[in-house]
């Protein structure tokens, strides 16, 4: 039905300001996410998962697009930050329930507002009541919303004043939230004497920004005997599939689109002794720690060495054709960081030689009594950088997810990044290594190298990163520890594990997500003991909370989009050791 | 070689750098008791914290209060050990022997403020070592001298953690030699006062700028390397009491000299009208 104008603004455009802007003003790390606006939900929503906003808004153009969603955002931070937990509907009626939504919505604004006043400019804007027309309910319902949000506004319907009043009563604490159900009780049944009729399946939130307000209550179970009978059973507009979960998180249709998983790289052991790799297969068991009881358990874990399946190395070197401009851009990012080579630096003040020029020159300026420039010396600037870096790649199933508006696998951008990462640490001249890891249970944590330190980044690395896969599970701590196994066997002064994640550490045989997290950030401090550092690059925008506690409040960075991993890492790689 | 360092101003060699008026600081917690303990015990000290949150602006004050000369070094990548201790030049005649900060303030008993250590090179950094435990002494390997530091000579250094290099950090055997002060931006009512006295704006315009710096201090980590600090708060505050409209003063002196992402900025733009 909302078919947009062609140059609506689209949620995709302003997602990323969004998130910065939500995070900004409200410390909120809440997911944005779209939907397809339909007749029965065409207003945001507030689901555990996130804010769900429309895909765009028909008519909202230019700047007002952008502010409209800005204000939508705003709205639903106002709510998460200070509207009270769902509540039972309990015998409220259905035109109840849309007053109180009113109110709500009124008395979220104000409090916002005390905070950040300029918030009223972006809300009331879009308040276009006005104070003639018809008075139906849907009528009078917009007319009070605009007379408890805008100051400036005059409505002479004895009704909405009285509601008004009511509401900017000086007995009325705003912060305190229980006076909105007996007011909207009050304002419904007035609007019950005045025989006005009130359809539930018609009704929406206006002005358009305001979400549904589906979070101020309980999801109605449909038997529900406890209040009077309604004729209508949606009361507020819900998703598309609301009533068929309640109590689910309503999730919108076309939110995500994962593809199935991709088939285990069957019959892997069997093929490792004709690749000549039988040597690898090896398993090393590693203690793992038990946050609960504060001790490490011995052995508990098992890390064994998988062969990587080769593919054709075709595709790895169609990844640096397709990025060609972007390889120059790194490779003048590199020059430019004068990562490489020794400079001869004339005329310094301390060095190593005597610059003969500038001796001589200093000694026809003292002959002929003039005082002579003292910087005399050539000095060789070596950036001495001596540093081993162990690449590791979750490659747990999740990572055959799709990006979305990339069309592309997780795993893919993970395996393009790898691939200029590669490029520029072979260009620097840093020792690197890639392996990548997945698990399946505590026995059988996968652990797969790609290339090693001392193989060239060529052919057969490349056919095994070409041939990479996902599947399984992520157990972070034993795969860190066996790559600081690995790193500790360099000779390098600088050591780093740099590991690119989509996820939380989790296994089939973890059911306290905290367990393996604390064990990873045991693993963490193990490495940090052995002299190596550990840095995150993690791709779950949900991630702050766990990354931060596994690796430290500097050692992480999130990436809010995935699609832009292949640009973004090696630019990050090169500031993270400069 | 002749030693000619012929003082200046023979009777007071680092008159220049005593602090003549009193700066203007805030104190947030128990830093000028601590600090004035660890004075007393000559006790090294590093200053931590983010970018313009008044790390500079303290030592000054503790100076000033202290009644002791200030030497501030800004430290930088290209600074060797004798850009500290000091070097031989040439002159007409011959040579002549040009004290470094840092031995000027061993010397003649000063605070040696060294900003921002760690961009210095690590082996520049080792040289304060011998000054900073029980030795209290500088060698100058080339003149030959050991300089026994002055009784009232200090050495402090400022260090920000929030670096993303990980090649760049302090020793251990650096950074154990140091007491540290923790700084952080000030609470938003002792910040309101700050930015209030410093740039001249009322009471409600401080307040205003100081919830929109602590608004991008959330970003950190997700999009901004580091919030507003409390100097760029003051520098809006300068404008806006020069009469500039405070939403463009905010563009000006905190938007867009944080971010050149497109998105940030229009991001931190609404955050901005938000207050104003």
């Amino acid at each position: 039905m909302n078919a947009p104008l062609p140059d609506a603004v689209r949620f995709l455009d302003v997602r990323r300001r969004l998130a910065f802007f939500l995070r900004a003003l409200w410390d909120q790390g809440r997911d944005l996410r779209s939907f397809q606006a339909t007749l029965k939900q065409s207003r945001p929503y507030i689901t555990a998962m996130g804010i769900h906003l429309p895909e765009s808004w028909r008519s909202a153009t230019g700047e007002t697009g952008s502010a409209l969603y800005r204000a939508a955002v705003a709205h639903a931070a106002a709510h998460l930050t200070f509207s009270p937990p769902p509540q039972k509907r309990g015998k409220l009626r259905p035109v109840q329930v849309a007053i109180a939504g009113v109110l709500e919505d009124a008395r979220v604004e104000r409090l916002a507002c005390r905070e950040m006043p300029g918030l009223q400019r972006l809300w009331v804007r879009f308040h276009e009541a006005k104070p003639q027309g018809s008075a139906t309910f849907q009528d009078l319902a917009v007319r009070l919303a605009r007379a408890l949000a805008d100051p400036d506004y005059e409505d002479d319907n004895p009704w909405v004043m009285k509601a008004r009043h009511a509401f900017e009563s000086p007995d009325v604490d705003l912060a305190d939230p229980s006076f909105v159900r007996p007011m909207a009780s009050l304002l419904g049944n007035d609007i019950g004497q005045m025989r006005l009729q009130f359809n539930a399946k018609t009704y929406v939130v206006d002005p358009v920004y305001r979400d549904d307000n589906s979070l101020l209550w309980v999801p109605q179970p449909q038997e529900d005997d406890e209040g009077i009978p309604l004729e209508d059973e949606i009361l507020m507009a819900q998703p598309e599939d609301g009533d068929s979960d309640e109590g689910q998180v309503l999730e919108a249709p076309g939110a995500e689109e994962i593809v199935g998983p991709k088939p285990v790289g069957a019959g892997a052991a069997d093929e490792a002794d004709e690749s000549g790799l039988g040597d690898w297969l090896r398993s090393v068991p590693y203690p793992e720690w038990d946050y609960l009881v504060s001790l490490s358990r011995p052995a508990w874990c098992t890390v064994q060495e998988t062969p990587a399946e080769p593919a054709d190395p075709a595709a790895i070197d169609e990844i640096t054709h397709r990025h060609e401009s972007l390889l120059q851009r790194i490779d003048a990012l590199i020059r430019g960081s004068e990562l490489r080579k020794p400079r001869r630096l004339r005329r310094q003040m301390e060095g190593d030689h005597l610059d003969i020029d500038a001796v001589v020159n200093a000694m026809i300026d003292v002959r002929s009594g003039r005082t002579p420039d003292p910087r005399l010396h050539v000095r060789i600037d070596r950036h001495e950088r001596d540093l081993s870096v162990l690449v590791l790649l979750d490659l747990s199933e999740s990572t055959n997810d799709l990006v979305k508006g990339t069309g592309q696998k997780v795993l893919d951008l993970a395996r393009e990044a790898t691939v200029l990462l590669s490029a520029a640490m072979d260009r620097i001249g840093d020792r690197f290594a890639i392996h990548g890891f997945c698990s399946n249970g505590r026995n059988e944590v996968r652990y797969l190298r790609f290339k090693e330190f001392s193989m060239p980044f060529e052919d057969t690395a490349k056919a095994r990163l070409a041939g990479m896969t996902g599947q399984l599970s992520t157990r972070m701590g034993g795969a860190l520890r066996h790559a600081t196994r690995l790193l500790q066997a360099q000779a390098s002064d600088k050591k780093l594990i740099l590991l690119i994640t989509d996820g939380e550490p989790h296994d089939i045989d973890a059911h306290d997500p905290k367990y393996l997290q604390f064990d990873a950030k045991k693993a963490v401090e193990e490495a940090s003991r052995a002299g190596i550092y550990t840095y995150c690059m993690s791709l779950d925008p949900k991630a702050d909370e766990y990354v931060s506690r596994i690796f430290g409040q500097r050692n992480y960075t999130v990436m809010d989009r995935i699609e832009r991993l292949p640009e973004k890492l090696p630019g990050l790689y090169l500031r993270l050791t400069r | 070689m002749t030693d000619l360092s012929a003082p200046t101003t023979a009777a007071d060699p680092i008159a220049q750098y005593r602090i003549g008026r009193e700066p203007y600081y805030r104190p947030v917690g128990q830093e000028i008791e601590l600090y004035e303990a660890a004075y007393a015990a000559r006790l090294p000290m590093m200053l931590k914290g983010p970018t313009g949150c008044g790390k500079t602006r303290f030592i000054e004050y503790m100076a000033w209060k202290l009644g002791k000369p200030l030497v501030t070094l800004a430290c930088n990548e290209d600074m060797t050990a004798s850009d500290l201790v000091g070097r031989y030049l040439l002159d007409a005649q011959g040579t002549r022997w040009q004290d470094g900060p840092l031995t000027l303030a061993a010397r003649y008993g000063a605070i040696c403020y060294l900003d921002e250590v760690v961009e210095a090179r690590q082996d520049t950094a080792v040289v304060i070592h011998p000054l900073t435990d029980a030795r209290r002494c500088l060698p100058l390997e080339k003149k030959n001298e050991l300089v026994e530091a002055h009784p009232d000579f200090q050495l402090v250094i400022s260090y920000n953690p929030g670096y993303q290099s990980i090649l760049k950090d302090l020793k251990q055997s650096t950074k154990q030699r140091f007491g540290a002060l923790d700084f952080h931006y000030p609470e938003a009512r002792i910040e309101a006062e700050i930015v209030g006295h410093e740039s001249g704006v009322s009471p409600d315009i401080a307040a205003k700028l100081v919830s929109v710096g602590e608004k991008t201090r959330h970003l950190k980590g997700h999009g901004l390397e580091e919030g507003a600090s409390t100097r760029m708060l003051i520098h809006a505050g300068h404008l806006i009491a020069r009469g500039i409209d405070p939403i463009a003063a905010c563009r000006v002196t905190l938007v867009r000299p944080i971010t050149d992402d497109a998105d940030m900025r229009d991001a931190l733009d609404a955050v901005v009208t938000a207050f104003f």
